[in-house]
């Protein structure tokens, strides 16, 4: 028998030769008894080897895969409620600054009074800008005095990291909320004094993952 | 099934739409469980990578883009699954029978194969089967059972043509030398 012939036997048993090949192997297995008894042997062996395979239900494996999808869909939906949940009780922006006040230890009371507060601040200082507009021009007009570049902190906190944690972190360093957090998660800081001292002290924290100094908040779009 | 179908069932799948994917779970099942277990020998065990196997067809059946046949895809996803499964365990119980292998190579009879062909029996292609290295047995089942062409072997094992040739040519040999050493331990 011929390597080509013993090459091809396999592939003509199986019947995934091309015609022109399949025509050849016929003709050499017509010829070459060695040849024909090596292709009686395949097409046996293919035989045996089918009836080797289990009787096996259709269904077989088919609750499990079932019960992962349904425990898919579960999540899915258990996760979607607490989104929900969420946009359904966002707070306002006085809201939050009185949570902001009330997690600062402060009695929910006085929390929201001190919100109340900043609000009519802004609300009188925005009327004041208003009704001396000559002022305000001249304001615009003085040349601004050269100040020395803010320095910002990055954080990023751990994701485990409870709101209660990062508050007091930050509280920690004296620092307050300049931006953030944002879609990668990081809070810019600024802090009174130098930023190095806060910087290392931030790094010491347990609850923060990665801290730098930065000249400029990120831009927005 | 043909193509068509599939794709059909594929992009109902992809709605997330049950019925289709029991249709298509129920029609792939036994062909993705005989090659497992072909390759794990473990009923539970396959079970479970069939169950896995189309779960991941749940997750992305838009992923076939019908450059291959439904099933040589499928098995595909089988394959990579059982070799995580083979990794994930400490000394495959296949290797140690190689030497064996080796053993019964060199003690070759020249029987005739037409006797091999009207003598062998399931159990003894079985057993002789499960001696040989992992991807010769492979080999063998997708070229004799699934009935796979030589370049949609290749593309099973992610390896040229021409090392499924040489698999296949190693494992008819030693399949050939088992199988008599069978029948001459069966006539004696």
């Amino acid at each position: 028998m011929n390597d080509r012939l013993a090459e091809l036997l396999p592939w003509y048993v199986n019947g995934t030769l091309d015609p022109a090949d399949r025509a050849w192997v016929e003709a050499e297995i017509a010829r070459d008894p060695a040849g024909a008894a090596e292709a009686r042997w395949l097409e046996s062996l293919q035989a045996r080897i089918r009836e080797n395979q289990p009787a096996v239900a259709a269904n077989v494996g088919l609750d499990r895969a079932m019960a992962r999808i349904r425990a898919e869909a579960a999540s899915q939906v258990r996760q979607s409620g607490r989104t929900a949940a969420r946009g359904a009780t966002q707070p306002g922006a006085l809201a939050r600054l009185a949570e902001w006040f009330s997690g600062l230890s402060m009695r929910p009371a006085l929390g929201a009074a001190a919100a109340i507060v900043i609000v009519v601040q802004a609300g009188v200082m925005i009327s004041m800008f208003r009704a001396n507009g000559e002022l305000n021009n001249e304001i615009r007009a003085v040349r601004p005095s050269i100040a020395p570049p803010v320095q910002y902190l990055r954080v990023t906190f751990k994701p485990d990291a409870r709101e209660e944690e990062i508050r007091l972190a930050i509280a920690q360093v004296k620092g307050w909320l300049v931006d953030g957090p944002g879609t990668m998660g990081d809070y810019f800081l600024r802090v009174p004094g130098d930023t190095r001292d806060a910087e290392a002290a931030l790094k010491h924290s347990a609850v923060v993952a990665d801290v730098a100094r930065v000249d400029h908040l990120p831009t927005r779009d | 099934m043909d193509q068509a179908k599939i794709f059909e069932l594929l992009q109902k799948i992809s709605q997330r739409n049950e019925g289709a994917f029991r249709e298509l779970y129920q029609a792939y099942s036994r062909k993705v469980y005989a090659y497992v277990l072909n390759q794990v020998k473990d009923p539970s065990k396959a079970e479970e990578i069939v169950a896995d196997t189309l779960y991941d067809l749940w997750r992305n059946p838009l992923a076939f883009r019908g450059e291959s046949q439904f099933s040589s895809w499928l098995i595909g996803i089988a394959r990579h699954k059982v070799l995580s499964a083979f990794r994930s365990q400490k000394g495959d119980p296949q290797h140690e029978d190689v030497d064996e292998m080796e053993e019964l190579l060199e003690s070759e009879d020249p029987s005739p194969d037409e006797e091999l062909a009207q003598k062998q029996h399931r159990d003894g292609v079985r057993n002789c089967m499960d001696k040989l290295p992992e991807e010769q047995r492979e080999c063998l089942h997708l070229v004799f059972y699934e009935g796979y062409s030589l370049a949609e072997v290749a593309e099973v094992q992610l390896c040229p043509e021409g090392t499924v040739k040489t698999r296949l040519f190693h494992a008819r040999q030693k399949l050939k030398t088992c199988l008599r050493l069978l029948l001459e331990r069966e006539r004696a």
